[in-house]
């Protein structure tokens, strides 16, 4: 698709440079992402990212929707955890045009993003482990994934595209055991996760070939917007859910977990540090939760001529934004969706060039991408 | 043509629900994996392989029915050569029935780790699956990249089976059953792995792949890097028992095994065996998931599949060799003590027979014993950089192989 | 933020609790984006293109870790003359965003290191987000900007609006073509910087002058400068 350019030819001075592609197809799920590579050797000279094999138009296509025709799209961004790309959409919408959210839907939606999280993070740990060699971790996870998408499916109708959240709750009200089957869920993951921890993370080879990997200055992370899990392993305690709260966060009881070195190994382990975060805000929003009372808000959808508004959550990968301007219509006016995996993806180039040809995988799988949200 | 007089397709039967049911024989994967398949194989491999090595014990006395082959009772050189070329056909087989077996018990053991069926359809409990994947690859299109070198591409897989299969000529199944009972037997191992690092090399040479160049220099420093902690640790055992012969070595083992004074060696020894399987954790130069795919990139069809043989025979000799130079060989443990082969060499010239029956049983229960220790390396770890790997070897086996051998040469002084 | 003194060419605008940055021209853009630098917003949020069927506009969303105080600051640029600052040498978070409003959107970043497209293949020659395109790319014939928006008709209300006095100005008095609707002195002090001193000139303009003439005095469009003239054009039949 795009060629190389004359400044990715021009060669590196005082190197012999041999170009390989990084191709858009790799066997592990990140996705259909093209890196070229500038290999001295063993070491990693130049490294150019190139996306956009996955564009699918999101932005304008909303544009010729309305706000609720929208919704169905903005799974399809990251597919991997469904429901977190909906929400900073509805509660954009939501801020826009005034609509209240009742306590048990933000409850709810609050336990189902963070099941997402949990799900997402599952398929990182899996995807990862695959790419560097150790093939059982990845059915491990995709066999207790099953358990969570079996939650999410028979709440929501879908396992990998939901559809669920609206403006001012949700869309359909659960069935009498969710909290059960929830906390039943968290408590089965709860008993596994050290044995994944030691299978995966603690694994010598594993930190034989992470740690010191891929070192991210909290400098460079901040002026290159850099969140999520990438963020905070290098030192940063900044999470939306605590610094900007939405739906029930503002009630439930976390601390924002950091790490200090920033290298591929602090990615993964907090990773699953969140893993066990994600576990105790479920059980913490299935015992606050109230049993009964509306699923979804009243309110009138309307957002008058001229209002914007930019609105961020703290997905998996990161901070997931929408910036929405309406101009008075039925659907957005513009809506552009800021996702955590291409603000990500900038700094690779920085994180590439003069590590090992054979870390180039290792820091890849520890930035945590999905090309669907990178290319919309 | 009205539907009836169409012949009936000989199709594989579906259930009449038509819900997918796996086709398996009796016995849910989700559980354990039962005595009966894992005795069904052992007993399936076993039969092939006495069946097997029966056959090589009566070709002497097959060849000498034929007058011209013989010459004063003994065989003559046509006999001999002809005998020399049925032996290595029947080597082959063992090597490549080991293999196939291997293949299929290696799926389903990493099926069996990760909770899910491993080959279902083909055979009895999928037991056939891998001479389906060799007709697969039997009838695949004989592709040769059009810039490589094609003498070169065609040699190197031809190299390295070869090489992987020299290693059977001087194991000891059993007592008197060696294919070539030379009394260099352990250098010929040595070299035997030499020639399939060189094999290795063409390949990824030959490809006219930088990628497949790259995967072969790596594999090819791999290999030969860890040829020097394995001759090291063999030569360990040769100096520990006094002789380069495999017989010899597995004799000595009678009462007990080379594994107890040696555990260094033996521990070296197998991690060194491990990297020149180039299995996990040190399949860098084969890895899929990696950058590079390796050197066997261009190779498809039989060229693959020799390569592929090559590694799951290497997979199945090298804990043979193991097994011959650390656990005993042939012989039950603690033979010194209470042979039952010498009660059932009591019953004449057939029980001579069951008493080589009896020794090949042991030999290959420790190797699959080995094997299976080899899968679940497999199927838990990552893999290593190449650099972590390369540092392994020289900085962490050769000072530990060398430490061996002078614990091998004190104890010898010490207790012989 | 230092909210007392103010680029005369940025409009401050209270739209409930948010802090929103409308700058008046492209280097106000850059000046008030290095000053917010500055001021401590360090982690760049996004950065959008936006098609207002006017024109362009650039959006960008900052955010101080700090405080986690956040700050809108846009830009409109006529669809002639699409070129806007770079923001990346200051947060190098915007180069890929920048890259993508250039790609989707049109808007001509000067100063970025790498400006090429990033989503669509590299022999796309239109910006298929502006509104002149329907959603599968093609042009639709009937479409027409609309006007630029006036300062008066802007839908929000400025706070502040500061108008800087040029010394000239203070000496002389209002100069003739502050008789002119809706004509601010600081755009009466840069044409008459331009050499444009009276109603006369203005009126006699040409059209070849009108569009380098409203970049150089750092109008959006020369159809502002065209309806001034036009006004002038009756002042002086009218006198």
């Amino acid at each position: 698709m795009t060629m190389l350019r004359p400044t990715e030819l021009a060669p590196v001075p005082g190197a012999q440079e041999m170009l390989v592609n990084l191709g858009p197809q790799h066997p592990a799920t990140h996705g259909v992402l093209k890196v070229v590579l500038g290999i001295d050797g063993e070491r990693v000279t130049r490294a150019v990212p190139h996306i956009g094999f996955l564009h699918r138009n999101h932005e304008k296509i909303e544009e010729s929707r309305t706000y609720h025709q929208v919704i169905p799209y903005l799974d399809r961004m990251d597919y991997v955890s469904g429901l977190q790309n909906e929400l900073p959409f509805c509660l954009a919408v939501e801020e826009l045009a005034g609509i209240e959210v009742p306590e048990r839907a933000k409850y709810l939606r609050t336990a189902l993003f963070e099941l997402n999280r949990i799900i997402s993070h599952l398929v990182w740990i899996g995807t990862y482990m695959l790419d560097l060699g150790a093939i059982t971790p990845f059915l491990y996870a995709f066999r207790d994934r099953e358990a969570a998408l079996d939650i999410v499916e028979r709440t929501t109708g879908g396992r990998m595209l939901p559809n669920y959240f609206t403006f001012g709750g949700v869309r359909r009200d659960i069935n009498p055991r969710f909290w059960q089957e929830l906390t039943g869920f968290v408590d089965y993951l709860e008993g596994v996760l050290p044995e994944y921890e030691a299978l995966t993370v603690e694994a010598p080879v594993f930190r034989a070939r992470t740690v010191g990997i891929g070192v991210l200055p909290p400098a460079m992370a901040i002026n290159h917007g850099i969140s999520g899990p990438m963020l905070r392993a290098s030192g940063v305690a900044h999470d939306l859910r605590k610094d900007q709260p939405y739906d029930a966060y503002p009630w439930l009881d976390f601390e924002v977990i950091t790490r200090r070195e920033g290298d591929s190994w602090a990615r993964s382990k907090l990773r699953c540090q969140e893993l066990y975060q994600s576990i105790d805000l479920i059980r913490q929003c299935a015992r606050k939760a109230p049993r009964t009372g509306p699923y979804l808000g009243k309110g009138r959808l309307k957002i008058e001529a001229g209002r914007q508004r930019y609105r961020a959550v703290e997905a998996s990968r990161g901070q997931l934004g929408v910036y929405l301007y309406s101009d008075g219509g039925p659907g957005p006016y513009r809506s552009k969706h800021r996702s955590p995996s291409f603000t990500n993806l900038q700094v690779l180039p920085d994180l590439f060039v003069g590590q090992r040809f054979s870390d180039v995988i290792a820091i890849l799988g520890s930035m945590d991408i999905v090309l669907g949200e990178v290319d919309r | 043509m009205v539907p009836q007089d169409r012949p009936a397709l000989r199709s594989i039967p579906i259930p009449k629900d038509r819900r997918y049911q796996p086709r398996h024989v009796g016995y849910s994967a989700l559980k354990r994996f039962t005595v009966r398949e894992l005795l069904s194989y052992g007993l399936l491999f076993f039969a092939l392989a006495a069946l097997l090595v029966t056959i090589y014990s009566l070709l002497p006395w097959l060849i000498k029915q034929v007058p011209a082959f013989v010459v004063g009772g003994e065989l003559s050189g046509w006999g001999q050569v002809v005998y020399g070329v049925l032996a290595a056909i029947l080597g082959f087989t063992v090597v490549a029935v080991a293999a196939l077996i291997l293949i299929l018990m290696l799926r389903k053991y990493l099926a069996l780790v990760q909770n899910r069926y491993g080959p279902l359809h083909y055979g009895p409990a999928g037991a056939f699956q891998t001479v389906a994947d060799a007709i697969k690859l039997l009838v695949k299109e004989d592709f040769t990249p059009g810039k490589a070198d094609r003498l070169v591409f065609t040699l190197a897989p031809l190299i390295v089976f070869v090489s992987a299969l020299l290693l059977l000529t001087v194991i000891p199944f059993a007592p008197g059953w060696v294919l070539a009972d030379t009394s260099v037997g352990l250098l010929i191992i040595i070299a035997a792995g030499t020639i399939g690092a060189y094999g290795v090399l063409l390949a990824g040479w030959s490809s006219d792949n930088k990628f497949g160049l790259l995967g072969g220099l790596r594999a090819t420093a791999q290999l030969i890097s860890y040829e020097i902690p394995l001759a090291l640790s063999l030569l360990t055992v040769a100096v520990w028992v006094g002789s380069l012969n495999l017989s010899a070595i597995v004799e000595a083992q009678r009462m007990w095994w080379t594994a107890l004074p040696l555990v260094i060696s033996l521990l070296v020894y197998l991690i060194a065996s491990l990297a020149e399987i180039k299995m996990v954790p040190f399949d860098l130069p084969e890895a899929e998931s990696e950058l590079v795919a390796g050197f066997n990139t261009e190779y498809s069809g039989m060229r693959f599949g020799f390569f592929f043989v090559a590694e799951f025979g290497e997979l199945f000799l090298l804990p043979a060799i193991a097994v011959t130079l650390f656990f005993g060989g042939y012989h039950q443990p603690l033979a010194g003590w209470w042979d039952f082969a010498e009660v059932l060499r009591g019953w004449g010239g057939f029980g001579e027979f069951l008493a080589n029956l009896y020794g090949l049983f042991w030999f290959l229960l420790k190797t699959a014993l080995l094997s299976w220790l080899v899968m679940w390396l497999r199927a838990t770890l990552p893999r290593f950089r190449d650099d972590q790997l390369m540092e392994l070897c020289w900085k962490v086996l050769i000072p530990l192989s060398l430490v061996g051998l002078v614990v091998a040469v004190v104890l010898r002084l010490v207790f012989k | 933020m230092s909210e007392t003194t103010l680029d005369d060419q940025v409009r401050k605008l209270a739209l409930g609790v948010e802090t929103v940055y409308h700058a008046q021209s492209p280097a106000a853009y850059r000046r008030l984006g290095e000053r917010l630098y500055g001021a401590g917003y360090d982690f760049p949020q996004c950065l959008s293109g936006v098609d207002m069927e006017y024109g362009l506009r650039a959006v960008v969303n900052l955010r101080r870790l700090r405080d986690q105080a956040e700050v809108t600051l846009w830009l409109d640029v006529a669809y002639e003359a699409p070129q806007v600052p770079t923001l990346c040498d200051l947060w190098g978070g915007l180069e890929w965003h920048e890259r993508e409003a250039y790609d989707l959107v049109g808007l001509h970043f000067s100063g970025h290191p790498d400006h090429r497209r990033i989503l669509l293949e590299d022999d796309w020659t239109i910006h298929p987000l502006q509104r002149r395109y329907d959603t599968g790319g093609y042009l639709i014939p009937e479409w027409r900007p609309k006007p630029w928006p006036e300062a008066a008709d802007s839908d929000q209300a400025p706070v502040e609006a500061a108008e800087a006095v040029t010394p000239k100005e203070a000496e002389t008095g209002p100069s003739e073509l502050s008789q002119l609707k809706s004509l601010s002195a600081a755009f009466a002090a840069k044409l008459q910087a331009q050499g444009i001193t009276s109603l006369k000139a203005l009126a006699e303009l040409s059209d070849e002058a009108l569009a380098p003439l409203a970049t150089a005095i750092g109008l959006k469009s020369a159809a502002a400068v065209a309806k001034w003239r036009e006004q002038a054009r009756q002042l002086r039949e009218g006198a």
